[in-house]
């Protein structure tokens, strides 16, 4: 199943163990290459925001996602998901540039994998790059292959 | 293989250093370094990104650019910025805008005002941008015959024919240009050894 970053912000989150809501979507924290979701961030804010690793996500449901179990939720530990809390890094709205060094515009919305985590495609206003083409993600712009 | 179109080498200036492997912005191009004795592209000096602009220490060696396109200089990854022992700039060279401009035929064709160097992958001074006296603008290829003084740069007969008043117009006509010097070349050397097995 695939689905969208901007139809996924807001998605409610909840603890599979207990039921109890635990938050809502609010980032998605992408690797360096622009290729794999690695965490969401589901409530709170810079240092003290609650993440879950990408592999304490149960199902990533049409209307609920559900994690493994609060215990999961954790505050950032390393730069990439700083940078990203932080909204230094942004795949919404981030410069396209590629390897040649020309600019395509603009990243509108992500598409991924809602098993894998994996980045299927981003949508540009000048269209559709498939996920195969991106070198990275960073604080300039995300790179893709011509 | 990335296509190659020409570019003013002072367009670059400004541009941001971007990482392809990270994405990040790393600096931003400050001037570009030019050895005229050789013709010959060596790299680019550097400047900071954001608020607080100022000199970076760090340099870019041509050979280390992945492409020079029109929004950005890119490179593999921040290593690729040196940190120099002997600064790009201090090698010696000769200062090239300014130059008086000759033909073959004696004629005073104007004063050097710019080098122009080809994008993509393996960037390089491939021309001379000529203001004449009448203040119209040429376009000269850089060949190895070209010879530069601290004063003149003499244009060979074979690249006459080459000289164009557009850019767009010039990088068309340099690979022809550069097709003439291979021919000529290979001309020279079947002439040479033809001479070589007559003497033997």
């Amino acid at each position: 199943m695939s689905d969208a970053f901007t139809s996924a912000i807001g998605r409610k989150v909840v603890d599979s163990a207990t039921a109890d809501d635990v938050g809502e979507i609010k980032a998605f924290v992408v690797d360096q290459a622009g290729r794999q979701i690695t965490r969401i961030q589901i409530a709170g804010r810079g240092r003290h925001a609650k993440m879950v690793d990408w592999d304490d996500v149960n199902t990533f449901g049409d209307d609920v996602v559900l994690i493994a179990s609060q215990s999961a939720i954790h505050e950032p530990t390393e730069e990439r998901t700083t940078d990203i809390v932080k909204g230094d890094v942004h795949y919404i709205g981030s410069r396209i540039l590629s390897v040649e060094g020309l600019e395509l515009g603009h990243v509108k919305d992500v598409h991924f994998d809602t098993d894998s985590g994996e980045v299927i495609a981003l949508m540009s206003d000048s269209g559709r790059i498939d996920g195969a083409r991106i070198r990275s993600l960073g604080t300039y712009a995300a790179v893709v292959e011509s | 293989m990335t296509t190659s179109r020409v570019m003013r080498a002072s367009d670059v200036s400004g541009l941001p250093v971007v990482t392809i492997n990270s994405g990040d912005d790393v600096a931003e191009i400050k001037d570009v370094v030019f050895d005229g004795t050789n013709h010959r592209l060596v790299g680019f000096t550097l400047n900071k990104r954001g608020w607080f602009r100022g000199k970076l220490r760090k340099q870019l060696p041509a050979g280390s650019v992945a492409a020079i396109g029109p929004d950005a200089v890119m490179v593999a990854d921040a290593v690729d910025l040196e940190d120099p022992e002997v600064p790009l700039g201090d090698a010696e060279t000769h200062a090239v805008i300014g130059n008086r401009v000759i033909s073959a035929n004696g004629s005073n064709l104007g004063s050097i005002i710019g080098v122009i160097i080809t994008t993509g992958d393996d960037p390089e001074a491939v021309g001379y941008e000529v203001e004449g006296e009448d203040g119209s603008a040429y376009f000269v290829p850089i060949s190895a015959q070209l010879a530069l003084s601290d004063n003149n740069l003499l244009i060979p007969e074979s690249s006459t024919d080459f000289i164009r008043n557009d850019l767009a117009g010039f990088g068309a006509a340099l690979a022809d240009h550069r097709r003439a010097l291979d021919a000529a070349s290979q001309h020279g050397a079947s002439e040479a050894e033809s001479t070589g097995g007559t003497g033997a």
